[in-house]
Formats: structure tokens, C-alpha cells, sequence
């Protein structure tokens, strides 16, 4: 995440809404990225990430600048797109519309690279829904956008043993499920 | 270290690079000796890690930042009128105001407090009294600075009104 002069926040928390979108340029990446790899769902990730930066633009005038506006939008977003997540597990099914997303919005330049960057993605999207919501997030945090443990923890604002455990528990899924798709 | 603590730390700390060197250094000793533990960290890496790697960042359509656009132009033209800011502005003002202003506010502020309070019974009105006359002299010992032309020129409303 690029970092964001104090003056383009000053300007944006008094609803200076082109300061605003320079935050939204800095940050929409992660937050819709993180918000895909949750939710599996490509509409869902549109939706937490619109209503993320609804939350943060209502929220600018009263941050104190004490702590860090990263850590602050990253747990926005986890929990946005967790509570979708557990929402959307609750009321149905996934949908899968997962690929169709990864293949409209990445485009590699030949039709072979295509194929096998949508292999990759699927065999993404399968291993991420074998976790529950809360273990995914912990994968996602750590393997996609490469956090450490103690980003993890304050994103999630859970201890670093929570971290650690959830992450355990999340690879022994992985192999339990890798070995019975082989056994 | 026996296996069980390994097995612990290759799901965690170790495969992360999350964990000192020494013990990064002492799991590897361990992995060169055991193999059970060494087809652990491989399939953890092969199955757990490593397909994670291959994965794209991907950014929102254009149309997101669109309809976030749209939203908040919208919120914007439904806020009422501004109150806070008003409020803000009205704050803002009141602390620029000349320090005569506000003994003249306090004065009849203690004023308004003295009409109030005298129907108390008689005990009552001579702690109210008492607080009264520190009032008074408070007020009377605060320093009055001398004019200027940027008090002859009082323009605001609450300034005429004070004054």
C-alpha cells in the first residue's frame, strides 16, 4: 500500500472528495483484492469494497493521526469482508463467479499464459474455500499479501498466538483436503 | 526438540520465516535427519505455500470507484445544511473574539445567576452570595487591554450584540 501525504487525508476527512480518491488510488488494490480472496465472489468483493470506503470516508474527520491509517483500513476491510463472507454462507451457497472475475480483470498476453494464470486461480479459490472465514483471512494476510505475524494480528486485532494457531490449523486443512483429493 | 514440536513449527513459524535464527537454524538440523518431518515441510510448502505465490493481484473495475463517487456526492448533497460545520465555524469565531467580550459575557452571565438564585432561603443565598462576590472580583481583577483600531471596528453579529 503506498503510503498517503497527511494533507491529502486532512483535505479528504473535509470532504475534499479528489483527495479522497487519491486515498482510494493508494489503497483500492488491497481492499478489493483482500475482499475477493474472502468473499470468493467477485460481487461481493465490489460491494465490501464500496461500503469500506464509505466507512472510511464517514470516519476520516474523527482519526486521530495516532494510529496508523493502514492498520485502520485493513481491519475495515478484513472485517467488511468476513462479516460478507459469513453473510453470504448463511443465505446460500457460493455462487463461483470467482473466475469470471480473475479472467475480466487480468489479462496475460498470450491465450496459454491466460490458461494457466486461471489454473492458478482455481486451484487458489478451491484450497481458500476448504478454510473457514477466519482462517482465510489469516491465509490471505500472510501468503497473498504477505504480512507478518504481528501485521496479521493487529489487522485482525487478535493475539500472535491466534494468529499462529489459526494458520496451523488452516495447513493441516490444506493437507487433510490435498490427501484425500489424492487417496 | 522432538518431532511433535517440529511438526509445530513447520506449520507455523518455520515455513513463514517467522521464528529466530537459531531456531530457523535448529529446525534445519533437524530436517537433515528426519525424514518424516523433512516430507512434512515439503508437502506444507508444495500444497500450503506455494500455489498462494502464484496468485494475481487484482484491482477493482473502474465502475467501483464510480458508483463510490456517486455515493458520496450523494451524501454530501443530503447532509443537513452543514450543522457541524456551522457549529465549527461558530466555535472557531467565538475564539477569536476580544477579551472584553467575554468579561462582558461572564458578567451578565453572573448576573442572570444572581436573579436566579435570589428567592433561596436564607443560608442558601449566602453560599450563592459568597460565590458571587469571588465572581465579581474575578472578574473585575481581569485585565482589560487597551483599544485598538481593530476594536473600534466591531462588526459581527455577536459583537454588536455584546457591545
Amino acid at each position: 500500500m503506498q503510503d498517503i501525504p497527511r494533507d491529502i487525508l486532512i483535505r479528504a476527512s473535509r470532504g475534499n472528495i479528489e483527495a479522497f480518491e487519491h486515498i482510494y488510488k493508494a489503497v483500492s488494490g488491497f481492499v478489493y483484492n483482500v475482499a475477493l480472496r474472502i468473499t470468493n465472489s467477485s460481487h461481493d468483493a465490489e460491494e465490501v469494497t464500496q461500503d469500506v470506503f464509505m466507512k472510511v470516508y464517514r470516519s476520516l474527520p474523527g482519526f486521530q493521526f495516532r494510529s496508523s491509517l493502514r492498520t485502520w483500513i485493513y481491519r475495515i476491510t478484513v472485517n467488511t469482508a468476513l462479516n460478507s463472507c459469513k453473510k453470504a454462507i448463511k443465505e446460500t451457497s457460493r455462487r463461483g463467479d470467482y473466475d469470471t472475475a480473475v479472467r475480466t480483470q487480468s489479462a496475460p498476453e498470450t491465450a496459454d499464459a491466460r490458461a494457466t494464470q486461471a489454473d492458478h486461480e482455481r486451484a487458489v479459490a478451491s484450497l481458500l474455500s476448504a478454510l473457514n472465514p477466519d482462517q482465510r483471512a489469516c491465509v490471505v494476510l500472510r501468503e497473498i499479501e504477505g504480512f507478518s505475524y504481528k501485521q496479521i494480528s493487529e489487522a485482525l486485532k487478535i493475539n500472535i498466538n491466534t494468529v499462529r494457531s489459526r494458520l496451523k490449523r488452516a495447513r493441516e486443512t490444506l493437507l487433510a483436503s490435498r490427501k484425500s483429493e489424492v487417496g | 526438540m522432538d518431532c511433535a514440536h517440529i511438526k509445530e513449527l513447520i506449520l507455523t513459524g518455520y515455513t513463514d520465516g517467522q521464528i529466530d535464527a537459531r531456531l530457523q537454524e535448529q529446525v534445519r538440523a533437524h530436517l537433515a535427519a528426519c525424514v518424516a518431518c523433512r516430507q512434512l515441510a515439503d508437502a506444507v510448502r508444495k500444497t500450503a505455500v506455494e500455489p498462494f505465490k502464484k496468485a494475481e493481484r487484482i484491482g477493482p473495475p473502474d465502475a467501483v470507484w464510480q458508483r463510490i463517487k456517486q455515493a458520496l456526492i450523494l451524501e454530501e448533497e443530503r447532509r443537513p445544511a452543514g450543522v457541524l460545520e456551522r457549529l465549527r465555524d461558530f466555535l472557531q469565531g467565538a475564539y477569536s473574539l476580544p477579551r472584553p467580550v467575554y468579561a462582558t459575557a461572564a458578567a451578565m452571565l453572573v448576573l442572570l445567576a444572581a436573579a436566579a438564585f435570589a428567592r433561596l432561603p436564607a443560608q442558601q443565598q449566602r453560599t450563592v452570595n459568597r460565590y458571587l462576590q469571588e465572581e465579581v472580583e474575578f472578574i473585575t481583577d481581569l485585565k482589560v487591554e487597551p483599544r485598538t483600531a481593530a476594536y473600534d471596528s466591531l462588526s459581527t453579529k455577536i459583537e454588536k450584540s455584546f457591545l
